[in-house]
């Protein structure tokens, strides 16, 4: 990080610094934050039903975390670059800070989300190298751009700041190189995505060569989308295929396929959105099940071009590592929000979640014992305030 | 008889000039000569952003509602929803530039001259041949 901001702020500066130089170039310097005022309440807890011949009790807590809490924070503010170098080519560049980052107390962080150009041939053919969010079922390439989402608290999956929900399993973060457009022909558009990407960052050291940032791996994530659209209804279907980093739990780089079905359509001012993303993994040596799955839905109403309302639920299953036993218990979320524009660069948003799971699993505490009925609970709840502004 | 039939004729021009036509202009630089309402829809949308040459797609549009955007965005089957939330998606995305918004019809047909590649719509009494007009909305 010591070596980033310095390599980052440098790269802001020669691009101010441009505009100034070029002020008729087609530089675009843009950016938007969300500041919000979160009060939570809640947590999980994961409890054995053990002989308390044994334990001195008769149910044993195995991990367990409390919170309540109101907090204001800058939950995301993005910087972007945007240049159009000739008739096929444009560079892009998107600087990403999240948690009132403050590298002094440790807070929150500083990221290249994005630093890529693209090679437009035509609508169906654009090349697309350098680092970029792949194309991949509806909200991944657009998870970050909260001006855009209704959401505070984005579906689960999609929402990094969730404690036991590593989202890199579920959606590919980031791709190296893609190809991708779109062919038209009256309403109906199609579009597709391929996409090859690095290793999941777990694989990726920053020890090796002089402190950049290297793939330790010689797999690679290999994905691809294709969707139709027609008027307001738009479907797609995308998957990915790469290996998942078990060498912490069961000493393997487990082979990983995810599959995603996305949805969205919108008639007489309502919206919906949907996906259903199924990840399976096949670990050598083991029956253990790991696959994951993660779905939501979201049913919005816009009341005018400014005020809407939505709900949004959605599922994800969920690994606690209980000192290498894997409990795999379900959280569901559930959310309802308003939306208001006061004009077209500011958006204010309200929302409450609960975040809710009950799973039952047998978990093996001694070898020299039988496995325990273990009861895993989430119970939280979320009140959220935010304003987000583009600038 | 006679009569009552030219008071309505008069009747319906009056009421057909006050809902003024609307012309969809580009930049004589444009190969495209006729441009259908879906295919308007999808450049409005940003999803086509290249004219048959390979050159980029640059979009025109008002500031604010007026009657000749009311008459546009019912012609390509859009509302000013629908495309707002587009237009956001592109630029968030780096993938498109939004639309450059223009106050009056002098200013929108002032552009469309002078920028190759441009698109937009006007009052169609005000086009002149400074522009090439690819669709009319009745």
């Amino acid at each position: 990080m010591k070596r980033l901001l310095p390599l980052l702020l440098g790269t802001l500066i020669i691009l101010i610094g441009s505009t100034i130089t070029f002020g008729q170039s087609d530089l675009q310097i843009f950016g938007f934050f969300q500041t919000t005022l979160t009060k939570l309440n809640g947590g999980y807890s994961v409890v054995s039903e053990v002989p308390p011949s044994i334990f001195g009790t008769s149910q044993l807590t195995l991990d367990q975390q409390q919170n309540d809490y109101l907090s204001p924070s800058v939950q995301q503010l993005n910087i972007f670059a945007r240049k159009e170098i000739d008739q096929n080519f444009t560079a892009w560049v998107n600087l990403e800070i999240t948690g009132t980052y403050n590298s002094r107390l440790n807070w929150g962080g500083l990221t290249l989300q994005e630093a890529w150009v693209n090679y437009q041939s035509s609508d169906a053919l654009n090349i697309k190298a350098g680092i970029l969010v792949p194309r991949f079922a509806y909200l991944n390439e657009i998870k970050n751009k909260m001006p855009l989402l209704p959401y505070i608290f984005r579906p689960l999956a999609y929402e990094s700041s969730v404690q036991n929900i590593n989202d890199e399993d579920y959606v590919p973060q980031r791709a190296f190189l893609q190809v991708f457009g779109n062919l038209s022909s009256g309403n109906i558009i199609f579009d597709y995505a391929a996409f090859v990407g690095p290793s999941e960052s777990s694989y990726i050291s920053s020890n090796v060569v002089g402190g950049y940032s290297v793939d330790t791996t010689d797999f690679k994530l290999f994905g691809a989308r294709v969707g139709l659209k027609y008027k307001d209804l738009g479907f797609g279907i995308s998957g990915t295929s790469d290996k998942s980093n078990q060498k912490s739990t069961i000493k393997q780089s487990v082979p990983r396929t995810r599959l995603a079905f996305d949805l969205e359509y919108s008639a007489y001012n309502f919206f919906l959105n949907s996906e259903y993303i199924a990840i399976h993994l096949s670990p050598q040596n083991t029956t253990q099940n790991l696959d994951k799955l993660f779905y939501y839905g979201t049913l919005g109403y816009n009341f005018n071009d400014n005020l809407l309302a939505y709900g949004s639920y959605s599922y994800i299953t969920v690994y606690d590592d209980l000192n290498g036993q894997i409990a795999k218990a379900g959280m569901k979320s559930l959310t309802f929000g308003l939306d208001y524009k006061p004009t077209s660069a500011v958006v204010l948003k309200a929302s409450v979640s609960h975040f809710y799971g009950s799973s039952n699993v047998n978990l093996v505490l001694n070898p020299s014992l039988p496995a325990f009925n273990t009861d895993v609970d989430v119970n939280i709840r979320v009140a959220q305030l935010a304003v987000s502004v583009l600038f | 008889m006679k009569n009552t039939f030219l008071i309505i004729v008069s009747l319906f021009l009056i009421a057909s000039a006050a809902h003024a036509q609307v012309s969809v202009i580009v930049n004589k630089s444009v190969p495209e000569n006729g441009i259908p309402a879906s295919k308007l829809a999808n450049i409005y949308s940003l999803e086509i952003t290249k004219w048959g040459n390979g050159s980029r797609i640059v979009v025109f549009d008002y500031s604010s509602a007026n009657n000749q955007q009311n008459s546009f965005y019912s012609y390509i089957s859009k509302s000013s929803l629908d495309l707002k939330k587009e237009w956001m998606k592109k630029q968030l995305t780096g993938e498109a530039k939004a639309p450059e918004t223009l106050n009056s019809d002098d200013e929108v047909l002032a552009k469309v001259a002078s920028t190759p590649g441009a698109i937009g719509y006007v009052k169609s009494s005000l086009v002149n041949s400074s522009v090439k007009g690819v669709a009319e909305i009745k």
